[in-house]
């Protein structure tokens, strides 16, 4: 774990959540025990339909649990809130705005109380600036790229300056190059920053790039939390240079043994 | 067929509980070691089994040159390179210590690891220590990396069922996490065992061994019934014969080794016999926050 990660920042206590559904009840997950410590960077991984995204929802505050407790800074989570934000793999821009202006409104929304125009302005050119995005500032979310109206929507989030980012499958509706370069982007933004980052990914070279942790969950229905890699690759991290780490190699594999050799067995496994 | 257990042997409390005694071992060709082990007896903090016991956990010893092993010639002439102390304790009260040597020459291919976690701590079962052997550093790298949650993965297994979990073959679809990197380096048998300790921390050592080499000759799980008077063969499986049927004859309490380890929480070992063609067998309780769980046979 890197050394400046040493708080309990997310704290996550048996958590449990049931749906109603017209066939009956539906547990999407069980069991959920996660401590996130201040500027660590997890993902959470598995198969699709394994309660990643209802997961992240329960910390953004969109859900609440059937059972269990979330807390962030000490403070149970009971609604979504500014100082947790929420990048969704939909980067829901208004189109009738410019990107300038669909990073203000989040900015004016937290810190208009406190803050002139000219700081909120400055504020917003700055994030802008973070994802470089200075040129486009002016360009609608029509006018621009599917990797550009992802930028504005990460821009958006730390333009807020959350104390979490959560990040939905943020890069799965982009193309190869552009998911890569913006997962580029987004190590040197939270290099900076030291943001707390919980990402839902199914990409497993995403999440041993990215993170300290990844958290494999198990396949639902009832699923919960199976296995923690600790990830120690030192930061900065560099794509190209990893790709022949041996330790790169050996995270990627042990992550691809989980999902593809384990998780067809989940049954079996736990008889 | 030489097994990865290659020694294994277990000290009392004294009767004022001062000093560890020997109860009793099974040594396979390891004669001299054998000798010199019964002379012995350990106080509180001396040598492995008195340091298992100071510490209240179990104790990995990958290296006994230049350690407080005290029996460093004999191991060394015999090959042993490695002890591992599990102390059982009912409650807060120290039943035994029992001691597992393995060695790590070409043809005893394994790795052995203890796991642990702290329910105050986290809800993550971690790696403490491992003795790899010449298993290669994949294995123990992944090892090192990733921890279990309860009911997962072969240490997580033991720590939910509280019993002895024994994998015959960890290839794909065994539920080993860690399948592939073990197949490569030669190991497909798994066997975990939850250890007992005098608080709510819970520990699992995990032995993993190749086909050459297996755990034991035979491993046997044996469960309490309902009553609590007898143990039923829960788990049997035989490198010779294969999977053991459930069909075993019910074991009385003090029957036998296996009936006295389930009527004392003390090991039993009786030595092979000729006569009736029978093996060594090692008789472990398995024991619970004061509770036994289970009673592990392992015959040699």
């Amino acid at each position: 774990m890197n050394p400046h990660l040493t708080t309990k920042f997310i704290d996550i206590a048996d958590v449990e959540q049931t749906f109603k559904t017209p066939k009956g009840s539906f547990q999407a997950l069980r069991d959920i025990n996660l401590s996130v410590a201040k500027g660590e960077f997890v993902a959470l991984i598995g198969h699709s339909g394994c309660g990643k995204s209802t997961l992240l929802n329960l910390i953004a505050g969109l859900a609440r649990p059937t059972q269990g407790v979330l807390l962030c800074a000490d403070r149970e989570i009971a609604g979504p809130g500014p100082e947790r934000a929420v990048v969704f793999q939909n980067h829901s821009l208004l189109p009738w705005l410019t990107c300038f202006e669909n990073i203000y409104l989040g900015v004016e929304r937290v810190f208009s109380a406190t803050e002139s125009r000219a700081q909120l302005k400055t504020r917003t050119d700055e994030a802008l600036a973070l994802v470089g995005l200075t040129p486009a500032a002016h360009k609608r979310p029509g006018e621009i790229s599917g990797g550009m109206k992802q930028r504005v929507g990460i821009a958006r989030a730390l333009a807020m300056e959350p104390k979490v980012l959560l990040m939905d499958e943020p890069f799965g509706a982009l193309d190869a190059l552009t998911r890569a370069r913006l997962q580029d982007e987004l190590l040197a933004i939270v290099q900076r920053t030291h943001s707390t980052v919980v990402m839902v990914t199914h990409d497993v070279d995403e999440a041993v790039l990215l993170s300290d942790r990844i958290v494999m969950m198990t396949n639902g229905p009832s699923a919960t939390i199976g296995e923690v890699l600790n990830v120690k690759l030192p930061r900065p991290r560099n794509r190209v240079e990893l790709a022949e780490d041996r330790s790169y190699v050996h995270y990627r594999k042990a992550v691809i043994d989980f999902l593809y050799t384990r998780q067809g067995h989940v049954e079996k496994a736990a008889a | 067929m030489t097994t990865f257990i290659r020694a294994l042997e277990y000290w009392v409390p004294s009767s004022d509980r001062s000093m560890l005694e020997f109860g009793g071992g099974h040594y396979g060709a390891a004669t001299r070691f054998a000798s010199i082990s019964r002379e012995l007896c350990f106080g509180r903090g001396e040598g492995l089994p008195g340091q298992a016991w100071e510490a209240g956990h179990p104790i990995v010893l990958k290296e006994f040159e230049g350690s407080y092993f005290r029996r460093i010639a004999a191991a060394r002439a015999e090959g042993l390179t490695c002890g591992i102390a599990v102390p059982i304790f009912a409650g807060d009260y120290l039943n035994a210590v029992m001691v597992i040597f393995c060695g790590d020459d070409a043809a005893h291919a394994g790795a052995i690891e203890l796991w642990h976690n702290d329910p105050h701590e986290s809800h993550d079962m971690t790696l403490v220590d491992g003795y790899y052997g010449n298993t290669g550093d994949t294995f123990e790298f992944i090892s090192r990396s990733v921890s279990f949650r309860r009911g997962t993965g072969l240490p997580g297994m033991a720590w939910q069922q509280e019993a002895p979990i024994f994998l015959e073959d960890l290839g794909r679809g065994s539920g080993f996490l860690r399948a592939d990197s073990a197949v490569k380096v030669g190991i497909n048998r798994g066997f975990a065992m939850p250890c007992s300790t005098p608080g709510d921390e819970h520990y699992v050592m995990a032995f993993l061994s190749a086909l050459a080499t297996p755990i034991a000759q035979r491993v046997e799980i044996w469960k309490p019934d309902a009553s609590r008077e007898r143990l039923v063969r829960a788990f049997g499986f035989s490198e010779s014969e294969g999977a053991l049927g459930p069909l075993a004859e019910p074991i009385a309490r003090g029957e036998g080794p296996i009936g006295h380890a389930f009527a004392t929480g003390v090991p039993a070992i009786a030595e092979p016999s000729a006569a009736k063609g029978a093996p060594a067998l090692a008789a472990i309780p398995v024991v619970r926050q004061g509770r036994l769980t289970a009673v592990l046979a392992l015959s040699f």
